[in-house]
């Protein structure tokens, strides 16, 4: 498999944190993600999966390695060049969602293209927020919905502009199960009909069992993965880092 | 109770030393001036010399104090707002409200105690020059001895005391007095609507500005510097009307140039002026306010020396010394009138460090937030000039027909010029400025951290 054909491509990232005790968060990490797959990460608090996330973002920086998107390298060395980079290849869906709260759920999809200058695709983000169940709710603001409500929002965002690449960071941490499986059921969705490729941090076993391949980190470092996860084939890996942890 | 306050002032230092840069000069300048209400009230001065220096401290008494206390408690009603979230999380983990109001009430005080330190010697310093030179020009003779005791400290720090004991007192019941969910959420809504209480002050003292205008075109035509004193109470108080004002006259102006943001970047910018008013309309209360005093008190002499030259009067000593007294009490206010635009401009704008960490995950470069401000300070300079040269006219128009008959003094636009490059210079430097310092915090810290 050669690098054009991944959508995703980290060759030997580290990232270090700390000024006196050095803490390694990613430590010579590879992997390589082909297009139209859905991969969870998950591991221990601290394990660094959200780091990885970041940093295959774009969003921080990586001390050494290169990250390809698209077969591209990304340059993350300033913020300006990075944040060009991203737009349009990626989206990216926060815990916190992370919508305008000034702007109305309209608005804060139309968002990334208008901030981008591209061309505004009307049709395609009304289908999009009909399908994520909220077009009746257009000019409502971001306080005024759930949860739930909010995080599709911010879902419709971060494909509105068909990035190649969806980073979710536990985009399920602040739902309850119901809305959880929505949220799931929607990211599955746009893997399969219409090609992203999406990478999730979880740590609940239930939601990585969407994904069609899951890779452990521990200590920085990947440890395992599962092909066609199951929920209790997930929780008894992570279970079994416990005792490891702790004998360490 | 003490541990809570000195966190408090740890955590929000950009509008805490706001408000101590704030406290601490207007608390200098007022005692300055109140040193030589103090020092003409000595027995056994001679009655020119006690007009000269009472005159001068009350001409001061009457701009100067109305300014610094207004100035003092909207910086201090900003910092309040600026922690509502923290002072919700507090009411969440079991503050009483009662609680919540003497925290605030103990942050002002330590506050002003601690700005009354420097701002003693300096007002010192400043009534000790005043006095100087007007011994130097013979406006006051060289005998007089200069007194700086309890009633200069008394008058120069109870106004400042008062303003800032009344407005904490009002934040804090106002923030007190909020429900605690609404309060952790009160950040992602709008901004509620100006309360009654609000306009009323606002149509009060828009009406009392009025009437001080229709006066000086009436009835004192022809009463020398007093008229000129009333014309100026004419700006001010207008000013501080419109400054009441100033959410509402920021939706209009942002509504006006909603089609030149939209086409230049300024998208979020219009959202944010529209939806979130009170923030621009912090920084656009002390623009008007500067605004309409340098305006309108450099006209209004500007006129004055022009009407004595027309009369072909020699200026005489008494001329002279109220065209310095009049620069001088400009020069002073507008100073302090221009920390308060940079310090609510850069206090408000670090504040909203999480906002532009947001706007920048979803694919903002930094340079277009920068132009997203840019375009919120453009508003609010469009509409901080307008305005207050609105209030500036109500003095100077009247004065200008009682002088010459004219409604429109013949100076030129040099004076205007002056005054908007000044104030947009303050506001632009202290909005980017203090917009490149947010956007040094990384993204995904900058969103992280709590505020």
């Amino acid at each position: 498999m050669t690098a054009l054909e991944d959508a995703l491509r980290l060759e030997s990232v580290s990232k270090t944190y700390g000024d006196h005790i050095l803490v390694a968060a990613l430590d010579n990490v590879s992997l390589a993600l082909p297009y139209g797959t859905f991969t969870a990460v998950m591991g221990p608090s601290g394990s660094g999966k959200s780091t990885l996330l970041n940093i295959a973002s774009g969003l921080e920086r990586a001390d050494t390695g290169r990250i390809l998107i698209g077969g591209q390298e990304f340059d993350t060395s300033d913020e300006t060049a990075a944040t060009r980079f991203r737009r349009g290849r990626v989206g990216f869906v926060f815990q916190s969602f992370n919508l305008l709260p000034t702007l109305t759920v309209w608005q804060n999809v139309l968002l990334p293209a208008r901030i981008a200058g591209a061309p505004v695709d009307k049709r395609h983000a009304r289908q999009l927020l009909d399908r994520v169940g909220l077009g009746d709710r257009l000019g409502h603001r971001p306080a005024e919905l759930s949860g739930g409500q909010q995080q599709r929002v911010a879902i419709a965002r971060a494909i509105v502009t068909r990035p190649a690449l969806l980073f979710a960071d536990e985009p399920t941490g602040a739902l309850d199960s119901v809305r959880a499986a929505e949220v799931l059921t929607l990211l599955g969705e746009s893997v399969r009909e219409h090609g992203q490729t999406v990478v999730m941090v979880t740590h609940d076993p239930v939601a990585a069992a969407y994904a069609d391949r899951v890779v452990f980190l521990a200590d920085g470092r990947i440890v395992d993965e599962m092909r066609a996860p199951e929920a209790s084939g997930v929780a008894a890996r992570m279970a079994a880092f416990r005792p490891v942890k702790a004998a360490a | 109770m003490w541990t809570l306050t000195f966190s408090a002032l740890r955590r929000n230092r950009a509008i805490f030393l706001a408000t101590y840069l704030n406290l601490f000069l207007g608390g200098a300048i007022l005692t300055g001036f109140a040193s030589l209400y103090e020092s003409g009230a000595a027995p056994g001065l001679a009655k020119a010399d006690r007009d000269t220096l009472q005159t001068m401290a009350m001409v001061i008494g009457g701009w100067g104090a109305l300014i610094i206390g207004f100035g003092t408690a909207a910086t201090l009603t900003l910092a309040v707002r600026q922690r509502e979230r923290q002072i919700a999380l507090l009411k969440a983990a079991g503050a009483l409200p009662g609680q919540i109001r003497r925290m605030i009430l103990v942050e002002t005080a330590t506050l002003l105690a601690a700005s009354a330190i420097p701002a003693t010697p300096t007002g010192m310093a400043l009534g000790r020059a005043v006095m100087a030179a007007l011994k130097s020009t013979h406006q006051v003779s060289g005998g007089v001895g200069y007194r700086f005791g309890s009633t200069a400290l008394a008058i120069g720090f109870g106004d400042i005391v008062l303003a800032a004991t009344v407005a904490a007192a009002v934040a804090g019941r106002r923030a007190a007095g909020r429900g605690t969910a609404a309060a952790l959420v009160a950040s992602s809504t709008d901004d509620p609507p100006m309360s009654r209480k609000r306009k009323i002050w606002a149509v009060v003292l828009l009406g009392l500005g009025a009437n001080a205008a229709v006066m000086v075109a009436t009835m004192m035509k022809d009463e020398g510097y007093s008229t000129m004193s009333v014309a100026g109470q004419a700006s001010i108080l207008t000013a501080l009307g419109l400054a009441l004002l100033a959410p509402v006259l920021i939706r209009w102006t942002a509504a006006v140039l909603s089609p030149l943001m939209r086409r230049g970047g300024g998208y979020l910018a219009e959202a944010e002026l529209r939806r979130h008013s009170r923030q621009a309309a912090g920084v656009l209360m002390p623009v008007i306010l500067f605004v309409a005093l340098a305006n309108g008190a450099l006209y209004q002499q500007f006129i004055q020396d022009d009407a004595n030259r027309a009369a072909h009067l020699v200026p005489s000593a008494d001329d002279k010394g109220v065209q310095t007294l009049s620069f001088l009490i400009v020069g002073m206010i507008a100073l302090f009138a221009a920390v308060v635009v940079a310090n609510v401009a850069v206090a408000s704008t670090l504040h909203r460090r999480r906002e532009f960490g947001q706007r920048r995950l979803i694919g903002d470069t930094p340079a277009q937030v920068c132009r997203s401000l840019g375009w919120e300070a453009s508003a609010v300079l469009v509409a901080g000039l307008m305005f207050g040269t609105l209030a500036a006219l109500a003095g100077v128009m009247p004065f200008s027909y009682a002088k010459t008959g004219q409604w429109l003094p013949d100076q030129g636009p040099w004076v205007f010029i002056g005054v908007a490059a000044t104030v947009t210079a303050v506001t632009v430097a202290a909005c980017l400025g203090a917009a490149r310092q947010a956007l040094r915090t990384p993204a995904l810290a900058a969103v992280g951290a709590a505020t």
